[in-house]
């Protein structure tokens, strides 16, 4: 279970890590994209027969060898992704260790770091990736994990993007889902 | 008669040839356990039980560290590894019991609480602690879940209530597992050796490192059967070379070939027959049984040359009555293990006593058949003649006697003096420098420190051996409370179960649900279903019951184990100590043990002889005893309850000696120095060739035998010197 939840949350990530400077040519997904700063995010979580869908706002910031994706509307809750593991703290608390050495190592196995810091071609280890036809111009992806475990969380995600990622769906097993939705990239601080 | 008994002695031999047959092919017929070495009954049943049940669970656990130049590479790796173990039908990986854990967490969410205890409870912690959860992108949340798990208690207790770890670093990726049989059986262990090993070559770039108890047991177990491969190959090469020289007959080494064939196959098949399973330590002791059987057949051989082949049935009478002799005593002095509450020695005993046994009825009903009178015997009688001079040159004088007699007591002095014992039983089998070198790699990287120590916790019923370890864990610090892997943390006892719901109550559904479920925009009612789940296998496998007790297992780390905690109805359980402390008292009985069996051995000696004087055929073992004690001390060999297991060995063996030095003193018959010769020399040289044993057990067993069967091979002859001069 933990394992899962540092997959699912090293790979949301890293796809908001694939998102390009602003530039109207579209990059090719497949090529090392470059590595944004800061961005701020949306995030929509809709249950199956649940009228009202969960909303949180916040901001990503993504380096070489860390991610922090901070949400700040509901509730305040800081999650930092790293080589060293995994932390999270809520209200600005204490950083707590996620997911103990099961998640982390989960995470840093499945070379989810490479895909955090927009490196598609690596990711194809860890899942099938096919090309889909174009939406409003923008390159269209779709992710199925290769591995049993991620693929009893998550059955597929859907992914835009131009000069980087701009849209991601996540197709869950049991058929909830979730949209999030990218920011123009901030300049870092 | 003769032919009865050599149709049942070969009857007998084909049966044990078919056991072992149908065993062998079972691929259950050996066994590799260290634990099997143990007294059997020297604990209370339920720390017996307990101690069983800890060390199979982790005996049963693998980890294995896969790094590769990337982690891309390692994840791969580590994928394919997991395949091939799992392939192997006897490994099933940690990951396929997540969803048991999380079907037992979801049933008992309302029972469990992350904190030490009920009055521990942070309702608003809780509360904001589950928005994490729910805000984050990573928790696998349903409107299911949500609606009968609002505060996502089932995702926070898998987080807090598993023991904390340290990440894996870049390019690693962590196995671990556990295996569905025991570690120690042959074929497990070829199963698992066999994956790794094919993965091994189909990765060559990438590094692992084991850590497993699989692993130890299947390097012990190729070691133990390569030293019984050499040992028992070098004794036999050395045996039948000195037969040749002696004999010069070709027949003569197949003949002694046959009673050792003969003895080995009634050895191992009236062991199979008695035990479930036959430890390979076994073998190594039982080597030994290669050095006292074939004497058997060369005595009676002897009896050519000596007589210029007279009838069989002749040569028969001239050795039964002293071949009963040795194989009552040797039989009883083997038998003397049984005394001791050690499936190992007790094996032992099956094993020798059936190859002796089944070794002398080959020699005395179907060895004459095998030996007709050749035609070259006068020359061949020469020949022994020959051989057989030197030794009349060789007697005891009144000055010998002294020097050696004032050797011997200062050997025995200066040994005793550096007597020590050794019952660690940490000490007694070296492990694979190798895969020590592998564990301290997964150790640096995911600070997994295995500890043997545990908190065994029992009552009557298995909600007071709960009760019973909440208790004494309420009792420790927080920091060493966090280092004991505790079932009750995960299925606690009923008061702690009601305490606990009463707190999620009062401090987190009473003041949070109404606002959750506002926030959700969905009913939500926390108890509404009542699910069933069995507890996960890594909390079943800690519980257990024994003589009518339950008991808990909770395996402490370093540190906890350092507290020693206990209470009522808690002990803290160190099992190699507990071992230790077991063999030191069984190395005591040992004392009265011995003299259990040369009581044993005068009543056989007083009963076929009917003579007092008979009793000096005791001398001879009763000084190699004591030589056998103290040389190896001398020499900084610490005893153990393995060198004095050895101490039976030198009786019977040092019996045979004596029994027909006095035979041949008594009844003025043919001179039998040679044979006895022969008979120690080879005897010596098998047994002592197991003191070449790079395990300690076996070492200290056969430096004793060939110590001490070489001095009562040297006083027999005294003791038989003085036996005839007695009845001039």
């Amino acid at each position: 279970m933990k394992g899962a939840l540092g997959l699912a949350l090293g790979f949301f990530l890293g796809l908001m890590g694939a998102m390009a400077s602003a530039d109207a040519k579209c990059i090719d997904p497949f090529a090392t994209l470059p590595v944004p700063a800061r961005t701020a995010f949306t995030q929509t979580r809709h249950f199956q027969n649940v009228a009202k869908p969960l909303v949180a706002e916040g901001v990503v910031e993504i380096a070489a060898a860390h991610v922090r994706w901070h949400v700040t509307k509901p509730v305040d809750i800081l999650t930092v992704i790293a080589p060293e593991g995994v932390t999270q703290s809520v209200d600005h608390g204490p950083p707590q260790a996620l997911g103990a050495s099961g998640g982390d190592a989960f995470l840093s196995g499945s070379g989810l770091l490479h895909v955090l810091s927009g490196n598609f071609s690596a990711a194809r280890a860890q899942y099938k990736i096919t090309t889909l036809p174009p939406i409003g111009g923008n390159w269209h992806l779709r992710l199925v994990p290769r591995g049993e475990q991620v693929a009893r969380l998550i059955r597929h995600m859907d992914v835009q993007g131009c000069i980087g990622v701009a849209s991601l769906q996540v197709q869950q097993a049991d058929g909830d889902w979730m949209d999030i939705r990218l920011a123009l990239p901030a300049k870092s601080k | 008669m003769a032919r009865w008994g050599g149709i049942l002695c070969a009857a007998w031999c084909l049966i044990a040839l078919a056991v072992i047959g149908v065993r062998v092919s079972t691929g259950r017929a050996f066994d590799t356990d260290i634990q099997s070495l143990l007294p059997a009954n020297a604990l209370d049943p339920v720390l017996d039980a307990a101690m069983s049940s800890a060390s199979t669970a982790a005996a049963s656990r693998i980890f294995i560290l896969v790094t590769a130049k990337d982690s891309a590479r390692a994840a791969q790796a580590g994928a394919a590894l997991n395949r091939a173990l799992t392939g192997t039908g006897v490994y099933v990986p940690d990951s396929n019991e997540g969803e048991a854990l999380a079907r037992w967490l979801y049933a008992n969410r309302n029972a469990l609480v992350c904190e030490a205890s009920a009055q521990a409870f942070d309702g608003a912690a809780a509360a904001r602690g589950s928005l994490a959860l729910l805000f984050a992108p990573i928790a696998p949340v349903s409107a299911d879940l949500l609606r009968h798990d609002p505060f996502l208690r089932t995702l926070a207790l898998g987080q807090c209530l598993a023991p904390p770890g340290k990440p894996i670093g870049e390019g690693s990726v962590l196995l671990s597992g556990r295996l569905t049989r025991s570690a120690f059986r042959l074929d497990v262990q070829d199963q698992v050796l066999g994956g790794y090993q094919a993965w091994r070559a189909a990765w060559p770039d990438v590094r692992a490192a084991r850590v497993g108890a699989v692993f130890h047991a299947a390097f012990g177990a190729s070691q133990a059967k390569s030293e019984t491969t050499v040992l028992g190959i070098f004794s036999l090469v050395l045996v039948l070379l000195a037969l040749f020289v002696v004999f010069r007959r070709p027949l003569a080494v197949l003949a002694t070939l046959a009673v050792t064939a003969a003895g080995a196959i009634g050895s191992l098949g009236a062991a199979l027959l008695v035990f479930p399973s036959v430890h390979v330590m076994v073998f190594l002791f039982g080597s030994a049984l290669i050095g006292v059987t074939s004497d058997y057949a060369l005595h009676y051989l002897a009896t050519g040359p000596q007589s210029g082949w007279a009838p069989s049935t002749e040569r028969v009478r001239q050795v039964f009555r002293p071949l009963l002799v040795c194989m009552c005593t040797t039989a009883l002095g083997f038998a003397s293990l049984a005394l001791f509450d050690v499936p190992l020695f007790q094996q032992v005993a099956v094993f020798a006593v059936a190859g002796v046994f089944t070794a002398w009825a080959f020699t005395v009903t179907l060895l004459p058949l095998m030996d007709p009178k050749p035609r070259n015997s006068a020359r061949l009688s020469q020949w022994w003649d020959r051989l057989e001079a030197p030794f009349a040159r060789l007697r005891w004088t009144r000055a010998r006697a002294i020097i050696v007699g004032l050797l011997t007591a200062a050997v025995c002095a200066a040994g005793l003096a550096r007597y020590r014992p050794l019952d660690d039983v940490r000490q007694f089998q070296q492990g694979s420098p190798a895969l020590k070198v592998e564990e301290s790699q997964v150790r640096a990287a995911t600070n997994y420190v295995p500890s043997p120590s545990f908190l065994l916790s029992f009552a009557a019923t298995p909600d007071g051996a709960r009760a019973h370890e909440e208790a004494v864990l309420a009792a420790l610090p927080a920091k060493l409370r966090a280092d004991v892997f505790a079932a009750s943390r995960w299925d606690p006892s009923q008061a702690r179960r009601a305490a606990n719901t009463a707190a999620l109550l009062q401090r987190l559904y009473g003041p949070y649900l109404a606002e959750r479920a506002a926030l959700l925009g969905i009913d939500t009612d926390p108890f509404a279903v009542a699910a069933e789940a069995d507890p996960p296998r890594f909390v079943s496998d800690l519980t257990g019951n024994a003589a009518g007790r339950a008991y808990l297992i909770a395996p402490l780390g370093p540190e906890a184990a350092k507290a020693r905690p206990q209470g009522p109805g808690a002990l803290f359980v160190d099992p190699a100590a507990r071992y230790s402390q077991a063999f030191a008292g069984y190395r005591a009985v040992v004392g009265f043990a011995i003299v259990l069996a040369f009581a044993f051995c005068a009543l056989v000696v007083l009963a076929l002889y009917r003579s007092w004087r008979a009793l000096t055929i005791l001398a001879g073992p009763a000084l190699g005893v004591v030589l056998a004690v103290a040389v190896p001390a001398l020499f900084g060999l610490p005893a153990s309850i393995f060198s004095l297991a050895a101490l039976f060995v030198v009786i019977g063996a040092g019996i045979d000696h004596s029994v027909f030095q006095y035979e041949a003193a008594q009844t003025r018959g043919a001179r039998i120095d040679l044979a006895v010769f022969l008979d120690a020399g080879t005897t010596i040289a098998s047994m002592g060739l197991l003191g070449l044993s790079q395990a300690y057990p076996v070492q200290a067993f056969g430096v004793s035998v060939a110590v001490g069967v070489v001095a009562a091979y040297g006083f027999s002859a005294f003791a038989a010197h003085l036996g005839s001069r007695r009845d001039t």
